[in-house]
């Protein structure tokens, strides 16, 4: 439990009524003055067939990832005035993790980061068509212009942390769709407590606190540069999109099944005064009020 | 930055220039102040040490059993765990990646004791750096306790004495890497 802290995107209200989350849902939002747009993106899809392209992103996927993402920044971009251009700043940030499944080919493909590097060149091209400054794209001087890699948007931890857990999961359930399930479902709570192991609900927090911690940064950018309007566009992983937007977006049970498409994704909000706020598919989310002292 | 250097948050006692050299083994480093967000200092005691040899360790002993036979039962280590609400001082180097090695070496990574972390750091400027650093990614990490702020000693170990060790487990390395 992560009782010491207290996370940025805290629902509060009725739940809402999603079946499914998909590449529509990452509303091309443009942030006012003082304000922070942040995607939260699945990564693009990627080839599981054994052989020398496994890991990879799916070339089909890419080209849709790519349209997407065009589209989403063309449509910001053209909301500014010209002489608004040099308001907006950009940020592109991705999960590490490397693809790791249970007996599974050994595997560098970064999968978050290969899709954050289609968000880049979908960015600096609209960029270019609009005339929007290269100094806008913050990853030139953070990351020498590729994806902001951080390690809490990894999708599970526990092949790196309990190889003892995961054997006991894939003994009991194999390394198919039943062992997903199991995981997803925490059939196993009791063994995955008592080994020490992550679970759902403890996912769901972890990309809270990631984007907590990127709520605080962006907070400490506007104070430094009064004025501008923040994108930062954050790619992660099912396996831990899926528990965050179930536990604190829509507000349902963790261990429920809440598909999130590949590329799919959402956008959420920070005003002026630091309260997050975001709609999706029409329905408004109610944070608690995060604007108490400020 | 040049295109072959990364950027290395050190902290801890890692964020004095005596202590990097003598891991490196190189004098001129540049660095400057930087904070990490979301993740709280921390320090343990020999017995939050992993204890058990780690599987895909390069050799068959627990980072606890290293660190005391360098070291005594006294020993204590600084260590970073996930806290949304607060940060962790210390200073953003610039290392080629085969100097940063040695600090993964220095740490025992491949033996388990810590973690490879990425991570956003703000320095003096204001600026967002992504770095790379070390320890742990789990909130139930065991410490002894917690630092809050920029004031906190960097060296918890007597300085001579770990300076010594960090030289000689450097070199040991480069000859390990020669054969």
């Amino acid at each position: 439990m992560r009782e010491k802290e207290s996370f940025f995107f805290e629902r509060e209200g009725e739940p809402l009524s999603i079946e499914r989350i998909t590449v529509r849902d990452i509303q091309p939002t443009l942030p006012a003055q003082n304000e922070t747009v942040m995607v939260l993106q699945r990564n693009a899809k990627d080839i599981r067939e054994a052989g020398d392209e496994f890991g990879a992103l799916d070339k089909k996927a890419v080209e849709t990832t790519h349209a997407e993402a065009r589209q989403f920044f063309d449509t910001l971009f053209a909301e500014l005035e010209e002489e608004e251009r040099d308001t907006i700043s950009i940020m592109v940030v991705a999960s590490d993790a490397t693809l790791l499944i249970q007996n599974g080919q050994p595997c560098e493909h970064r999968r978050a980061i290969e899709t954050a590097d289609i968000i880049i060149q979908a960015l600096k091209e609209s960029m270019v068509q609009f005339n929007v400054p290269e100094s806008s794209f913050l990853n030139s001087d953070s990351s020498n212009g590729e994806p902001i890699a951080v390690s809490e948007l990894r999708d599970l931890l526990m092949f790196e942390e309990s190889p003892e857990f995961v054997k006991y999961m894939t003994d009991k359930y194999g390394t198919g769709k039943e062992f997903w399930i199991a995981y997803e479902t925490d059939a196993e709570k009791e063994t995955r407590i008592a080994m020490g192991v992550e679970g759902p609900k403890e996912i769901a927090d972890r990309v809270n606190y990631a984007l907590t911690v990127r709520a605080r940064i962006a907070s400490e950018y506007h104070k430094a540069n009064p004025d501008t309007r923040l994108v930062v566009w954050n790619v992660s992983h099912y396996d831990s999109i899926s528990p965050f937007i179930k536990e604190h977006i829509v507000g349902v049970d963790v261990t429920g099944y809440l598909p999130v498409e590949h590329s799919g994704g959402i956008t959420l909000q920070i005003d002026d005064k630091g309260q997050p706020h975001a709609t999706i598919q029409n329905q408004k989310v109610t944070f608690k009020d995060k604007t108490y002292g400020k | 930055m040049a295109n072959n250097t990364l950027h290395y948050f050190g902290y801890g006692t890692n964020r004095d220039l005596d202590m990097m050299a003598a891991m490196i083994g190189r004098k001129e480093i540049i660095g400057e102040p930087g904070r990490l967000i979301g993740y709280e200092l921390c320090i343990q005691k020999t017995e939050h040490i992993p204890g058990k040899p780690l599987a895909s360790a390069p050799a068959p002993v627990s980072p606890q059993e290293i660190v005391t036979k360098a070291f005594d039962e006294n020993f204590e280590l600084y260590i970073i765990r996930p806290n949304a609400n607060v940060e962790t001082y210390g200073t953003i180097w610039q290392l080629t990646p085969e100097e940063y090695e040695f600090v993964r070496e220095w740490e025992l990574l491949e033996f388990g004791m810590q973690e490879d972390i990425k991570a956003m750091a703000i320095d003096l400027k204001g600026n967002i750096v992504n770095v790379v650093t070390h320890g742990s990614l789990s909130t139930s990490t065991p410490v002894d306790r917690c630092i809050m702020g920029d004031t906190y000693e960097d060296y918890i170990v007597p300085k001579n004495e770990i300076l010594e060790v960090a030289e000689r487990v450097r070199l040991e390395y480069i000859e390990r890497m020669k054969n």
